[in-house]
């Protein structure tokens, strides 16, 4: 699979509206993130399904998602206890950058290199949050959860990336079908 | 070359507010830190608006391991019936034995003269969202409106210490877990009343802390609150011993915090203490199993009697 949006700027307009829906769209991913936790099998390891929220939209769409909806989410993720105040605030904030230098990088990406590079950034940022947790607390948590929630956000990207470019097609398809019929 | 130069100063120029938002971040962790009123009562106004919409995009959640929890249990049970009638026979032997050791528990404190805990109010709440990192162990429980939830209030099952109140909402609180690495437990080990701190590490084992050098411990034995610091009441078990290792004990909790639905909430100022004999009666702890001579709050009747 080859994402086009970047390489034929087939991109809807950003505008607020649009930008609206989808902060509404990531509180959303949030909430089902906080959900997943409950489950046993997540155990304090729910996958952070919010990054690869940001990953696509960075990538694909960067116009619908602007830093102060990331800011929003991150917030709204640590109001529910996914993580201690200003830690994911951080993070994301250092995944919207990079996201956004990977963007302005590489023209034609092909998927497997975005996956690796979602891969290595989702790594660097679990040993950040570790290297936070240790300046604070002098000591370290259970590293086998940490790994599993790290892998499985790994393992859930291109999921997520089928399922946000599947409903992106969707989207544009609708509202192509709704400018024509104005 | 020249054109360059105003470019590269725009984007020079373009990097410092990426860099003070991140810096920003820094900042908010620092205020998360200092544990602000006003950031407490924030995050209890956000969690009360969006715990309806939370409960409905968790009902799917809920519903699928209930599924898969009913999927195995019908495979387990046969099994599970021989187990539980062979547990029967167990507890109704407990219980003849509580029973003698309980009115043996009495007459020593009416003897003694013991200062009981005052009664706890006990109020049933949900856990609607669990750990979700492994950062951070915490609850949040719906307990209903018009209850004084207060900080510092224990939060049990009837197995054991879940954690306490560390953020109270007129609806919605948050429960800080034994395991969360800022939970620290004064407790007594049961066998020979051995002191010592119970310190989460943010995994599944606790692990114990300021225990005296020549203390000794066995594998199994019985972790429960000391009481001591008037925060928690004394007796409520926390765990047993699973390891003992030349540096470190590490304890499994009584409680199976991954598969948290209900707990209770006991309500009520610990710093006051009852010496009113007549209400012995009604003073009720849960019996620790597998032969310790060491009871309820760390007495022994053994002690005593010596």
């Amino acid at each position: 699979m080859r994402p086009e949006g970047i390489a034929q700027g087939r991109r809807i307009l950003p505008d607020f509206s649009s930008q609206f829906l989808v902060l509404v769209a990531g509180l959303l991913i949030v909430l089902i993130e906080a959900a997943l936790a409950e489950w046993g099998f997540f155990y304090a390891a729910a996958p952070m399904l919010s990054l690869c929220f940001i990953a696509w939209f960075v990538l694909m769409n960067p116009g619908h998602l602007p830093v102060f909806s990331i800011l929003a989410m991150a917030l709204f993720a640590e109001f529910l206890g996914l993580d201690e105040l200003g830690v994911r605030v951080v993070c994301w904030l250092i995944a919207w950058q990079a996201f956004g230098w990977r963007r302005n990088g590489e023209q034609e990406p092909d998927f497997l290199s975005l996956w690796s590079f979602f891969a290595g950034l989702t790594l660097l940022l679990s040993v950040f949050r570790l290297l936070i947790y240790f300046i604070d607390r002098l000591s370290l948590p259970d590293l086998s959860a940490l790994a599993v929630q790290t892998g499985f956000t790994i393992f859930l990207f291109p999921v997520i990336f089928v399922l946000l470019y599947w409903t992106g097609f969707v989207w544009e398809r609708w509202t192509a079908v709704f400018t024509v019929k104005r | 070359m020249p054109l360059q130069a105003p470019a590269k100063r725009r984007q020079r120029s373009a990097r410092w507010p990426k860099i003070l938002l991140i810096l920003s971040g820094f900042l908010l962790i620092l205020v998360g830190k200092a544990d602000l009123a006003a950031v407490r009562t924030a995050q209890s106004g956000i969690i009360a608006f969006v715990m309806p919409v939370y409960d409905t995009v968790a009902m799917p959640v809920r519903a699928l391991e209930n599924l898969l929890v009913g999927l195995r249990g019908v495979a387990a049970l046969r099994e599970e019936a021989v187990l539980l009638r062979l547990e029967n026979e167990r507890l109704k032997r407990w219980q003849r034995r509580s029973e003698i050791l309980e009115s043996e528990n009495r007459q020593l404190r009416a003897v003694l003269g013991v200062a009981l805990p005052p009664e706890k109010q006990a109020v049933t709440a949900r856990v609607i969202a669990a750990p979700g990192g492994s950062f951070f162990h915490s609850l949040l429980v719906d307990h209903g409106a018009g209850y004084p939830v207060r900080r510092g209030d224990p939060v049990v099952t009837a197995d054991g210490l879940v954690g306490m109140v560390i953020a109270p909402g007129t609806r919605y609180s948050r429960v800080l877990l034994i395991t969360d690495v800022n939970a620290r437990i004064p407790i007594l080990l049961s066998r020979e009343n051995w002191p010592g701190l119970s310190v989460g590490r943010n995994a599944q084992l606790l692990k114990l802390d300021f225990l005296p050098l020549n203390a000794t411990i066995e594998t199994g034995e019985l972790v429960q609150t000391s009481g001591h610091g008037g925060l928690l009441p004394a007796g409520l078990p926390v765990g047993r011993v699973v390891r003992v290792e030349d540096e470190s004990v590490l304890v499994e909790p009584a409680v199976d915090l991954v598969r948290l639905s209900y707990v209770s909430i006991l309500l009520g100022n610990p710093d006051e203490l009852r010496t009113d004999i007549a209400d012995i009666d009604n003073f009720f702890m849960p019996l620790p199993e597998a032969g310790e001579t060491r009871l309820l709050e760390g007495f022994s009747p053994r002690d005593v009697l010596q």
